[in-house]
């Protein structure tokens, strides 16, 4: 694994309140080039976990490492420049600005010209495109979330983390969003992703860890984690817990 | 009636302008600023102090003041912008960082503006004092509606800073970044916008328009401690009026509110003019609280 | 001195009253009043018009017995407590208090502009006042007036403890520490927040009562919101959430606000009173703000009580 190319997490602890951390002590790694899902149950610290790396909240504890350059203390706007781009659950694009205003917010960092950057994110998202001067509060579930993707991808990042992309789309929708997930890892970006829709996530994943309690629990190729009956049953939607047969 | 209309409009346009540092001082810092009010006084008398070396200049065609005293209101708006940063550096911001409820966050407004109005007392005392003696003949603009030239002229000045506030909301970077801050904080930080930076802008701005519009009271006729004080009902009822963090809105919400208290005053008495945008603000709350461009959240 | 000291803490005991009210909107049910100089100002108003000694120009001033004008100064603050809440209480915290703001600043007009009812500027004299016939001078009725308020501060301060205590106030404290229990009591968690409201204007309108037959005048210039002000100082010096903090901080903050008033006047030249006064308000005012800066919690240090429900 060449970590000082992607993201590396080591023995994270925080939380919102100081002395309560949510996320106990989490290790994990991401690569360019490859996907990573966590899965677990709610309260595990996933979504905590993210907002920790993205400098949102702070942390007691542990690494946070990208591209080999330390993170971890840095305030948000700083992580985003380093090249971290996060697209957040709930609340991700300004429903008070047109498509393209929230794709230059999201390029804040960027000094200088974006027309390319725009005409790269039209590209990869053509829907955008025809709405480009619509406030984004018109667009449907699936086109917000387009947009909140290609806003975070405004600044070229070298990882980006999505919390729940599919939550409240359609079926049909959340195939293309994996799709689109799956062609911009292929073209050089580190993604980690939370996601509820545990198995069709797994599915376009490498890899994937599970967390509980604010912890480390499996980890492995998201097709062993798939494949293990423990696991499918426990958080992919299954039959009461079974202990796995390895970790 | 017409000429309430014409009072309604001089008097809107000033309000407007306190009132676009309120809504984005509640959209941004989610607070209400009960001490935004005391920056117009500040202004005011910070363009009195200059006037009071370099004098008024001699009067420039219809109006009663040179362009000393437009000099003077610049001063003015950017001390008073400093200053804002300053209050909030020292109080609010430390609040804010402390995690304070937003009771603490509005007392601590009443009581940086008592402090505030009561330096004025301290330095000028309660007398009213003027930028000029100049005296002004009103000009018949239309039948029966009579205004002075430096109405007119404050009218003007007024529109053109809400004219290049709204173009640099619009097009800059960072009025982008400012507007993105006033829907939310938390997705601006998660796109790299700089929240301190923000803010700063924020209280720098919100302070000099609020001088422009204290110097504007001060010229119309005169100024006095309570001159921010007695306005603050009217800013805020504009501001929540027209929806927080809506720069058209609290321009709406000003000159509606301007009018309301002007036209009112033909039905009321004007003892009870003070009330009047007490009573649009409950009607605004009560029936549209996200204001005319306010979003439901 | 002595009298003087009497004189004191009357007026301690009576905003001790309204710091307890509204100790009961805030700190026990997380209603931000910034308007309690309003309610104070009915329940005043409401006492002088009743009792006042008639006279010719004024259309109230019906000179009806004391204790129907502290009576009548409670129900009319109920009501107003009772219409303006319904109004305001649904809104969220920074509203609600330029609301009531508001209602306050309006209140005070209609008494200084309604001239044949309130006495305008001028405001009304000669009020009622409980047993004044009885006393000679003005120290011995203000002596027995202690006595009173004495005893009505301890039947108010035991009555709050026992309403607090009772099913009902058990429910207000459960909506202000559980907001799911305030949501899955739905309506009625405003209902129970209104009954709060509605009883915390009757006391701050029995104050108002009790201050103008104390002082036997009432003027609206006593009314602005600079003791909305002096209030809310006391409930946050002294703690909220506490009943007893907020007459320690009721005490401390009208003895350093009287206090500092008597030693601008005697350091600074009659000359110069308005540069003291100035003074005296902006010490205070910094007084204020460092308390809330490094001492947020009060003096008595009791947890601040935070009423999830009141944050955005």
């Amino acid at each position: 694994m060449s970590e000082d190319r992607g993201l590396l997490v080591q023995d994270l602890v925080a939380g919102y309140i100081r002395g309560l951390p949510v996320v106990r002590g989490v290790s994990i790694e991401v690569d360019r080039r490859e996907i990573v899902t966590l899965i677990g149950p709610n309260g595990a610290g996933k979504s905590t976990l993210l907002k920790a790396i993205a400098g949102l909240i702070a942390c007691e504890g542990g690494r946070v490492r990208l591209g080999g350059r330390d993170v971890t203390a840095l305030p948000a706007h700083e992580v985003v420049a380093s090249g971290i781009g996060f697209v957040p659950q709930t609340g991700n694009v300004f429903t008070t600005l047109t498509v393209q205003e929230n794709l230059k917010v999201g390029a804040h960092v960027i000094r200088g010209a974006l027309n390319e950057r725009l005409e790269r994110a039209y590209g990869l998202f053509p829907p955008l495109a025809a709405r480009r001067t619509l406030r984004a509060r018109t667009l449907s579930g699936g086109e917000r979330q387009m947009l909140a993707i290609a806003r975070a991808l405004m600044t070229e990042p070298t990882l980006l983390m999505l919390d729940e992309p599919t939550a409240g789309l359609a079926p049909l929708v959340v195939e293309e969003v994996f799709r689109r997930l799956r062609r911009l890892a292929e073209g050089g970006i580190a993604v980690l992703m939370v996601e509820q829709n545990a198995k069709a996530a797994l599915r376009v994943s490498d890899r994937g860890y599970v967390l509980t309690e604010g912890r480390n629990r499996f980890a492995g190729t998201a097709r062993d984690l798939l494949d293990d009956p423990g696991v499918a049953a426990a958080f992919l939607g299954g039959g009461p817990f079974v202990a796995p047969r390895n970790r | 009636m017409i000429q309430a209309l014409a009072d309604g409009i001089l008097t809107g346009a000033i309000i407007a302008l306190g009132a676009i540092g309120v809504t984005f001082t509640l959209a941004i810092m989610r607070f209400a600023n009960f001490a935004h009010s005391e920056l117009l006084t500040w202004g005011a008398y910070l363009a009195l102090v200059v006037v009071a070396f370099a004098g008024p200049g001699t009067p420039t065609g219809p109006l009663s003041f040179g362009w000393q005293l437009l000099a003077a209101a610049l001063i003015a708006a950017i001390l008073t912008g400093l200053a804002a940063w300053a209050v909030d550096l020292l109080v609010f911001r430390r609040l804010r960082r402390q995690g304070a409820m937003p009771l603490t966050m509005v007392f601590a407004a009443f009581g940086a503006a008592l402090v505030m109005r009561h330096l004025i007392v301290l330095v000028w005392g309660h007398e009213s004092r003027y930028y000029t003696r100049e005296l002004q003949m009103a000009v018949e603009l239309l039948p029966g509606v009579r205004v002075l030239p430096d109405q007119m002229f404050i009218l003007g000045l007024a529109l053109a800073a809400m004219i290049a506030l709204h173009a640099f909301l619009a097009w800059s970077r960072t009025g982008i970044a400012m507007r993105a801050m006033a829907e939310s904080p938390a997705l601006a930080q998660v796109c790299g916008v700089e929240v301190e930076a923000v803010v700063r802008l924020t209280w720098i701005i919100s302070g000099a328009l609020a001088a422009f519009a204290g110097v504007f009271v001060g010229l119309t006729p005169q100024l006095h401690p309570e001159i921010g004080f007695n306005l603050l009902l009217s800013l805020f009822a504009a501001a929540i009026f027209g929806g927080t963090g809506s720069l058209a809105g609290a321009v709406v919400g000003g000159f509606l509110v301007g009018l309301g208290e002007n036209l009112s005053l033909l039905v009321i008495s004007p003892g009870y003019k003070g009330a009047m945008p007490f009573l649009l603000l409950l009607a605004i709350l009560i029936l549209r609280p996200q204001g005319i461009f306010g979003e439901r959240k | 001195m002595l009298s003087y000291l009497v004189f004191f803490a009357c007026i301690v005991l009576i905003l001790g009253v309204l710091t307890l009210a509204l100790n009961l909107q805030w700190g026990f049910t997380g209603l931000f009043n910034a308007g309690v100089v309003g309610f104070y100002a009915i329940g005043a108003y409401t006492h002088a018009i009743l009792t006042a000694a008639p006279q010719a120009q004024y259309i109230g001033n019906f000179g009806l017995p004391w204790l129907v004008g502290v009576l009548a100064a409670m129900a009319t603050s109920a009501l107003a407590g009772w219409l303006i809440g319904l109004v305001t209480i649904r809104l969220r915290g920074d509203y609600l208090a330029i609301a009531t703001f508001g209602v306050a600043v309006s209140i005070q007009l209609v008494a200084l502009n309604w001239e044949p009812l309130t006495g305008g500027s001028q405001g009304l004299t000669r009020i009622g006042k409980p047993l004044a016939h009885l006393f000679d001078t003005p120290f011995g009725f203000n002596l027995w007036f202690l006595g009173l308020m004495i005893v009505l501060m301890v039947t108010i301060y035991w009555a709050l403890d026992r309403v607090l205590m009772s099913p009902w106030g058990r429910v207000l404290k459960a909506i202000r520490e559980d907001e799911t229990a305030a949501v899955a009591l739905g309506k009625s968690a405003r209902r129970f927040r209104l009954e709060a409201f509605v009883l915390g204007s009757t006391l701050m309108g029995l104050a108002g009562a009790l201050y103008v037959s104390f002082i036997g005048f009432v003027s609206p210039f006593d009314f602005l919101p600079i003791v909305t002000f002096q209030v809310w100082a006391m409930l946050i010096v002294g703690g909220s959430g506490n009943n007893r903090g907020a007459l320690l901080g009721a005490l401390v903050v009208w003895a350093i606000w009287a206090g500092s008033g008597v030693l601008v006047s005697k350091l600074v030249p009659p000359s110069r009173a308005a540069q003291g006064a100035a003074v005296q308000v902006i010490l205070i005012g910094l007084f204020l703000l460092l308390v809330l800066l490094f001492r947020p919690r009060g003096l008595i240090g009791e947890a601040a009580v935070v009423s999830r429900h009141v944050t955005d």
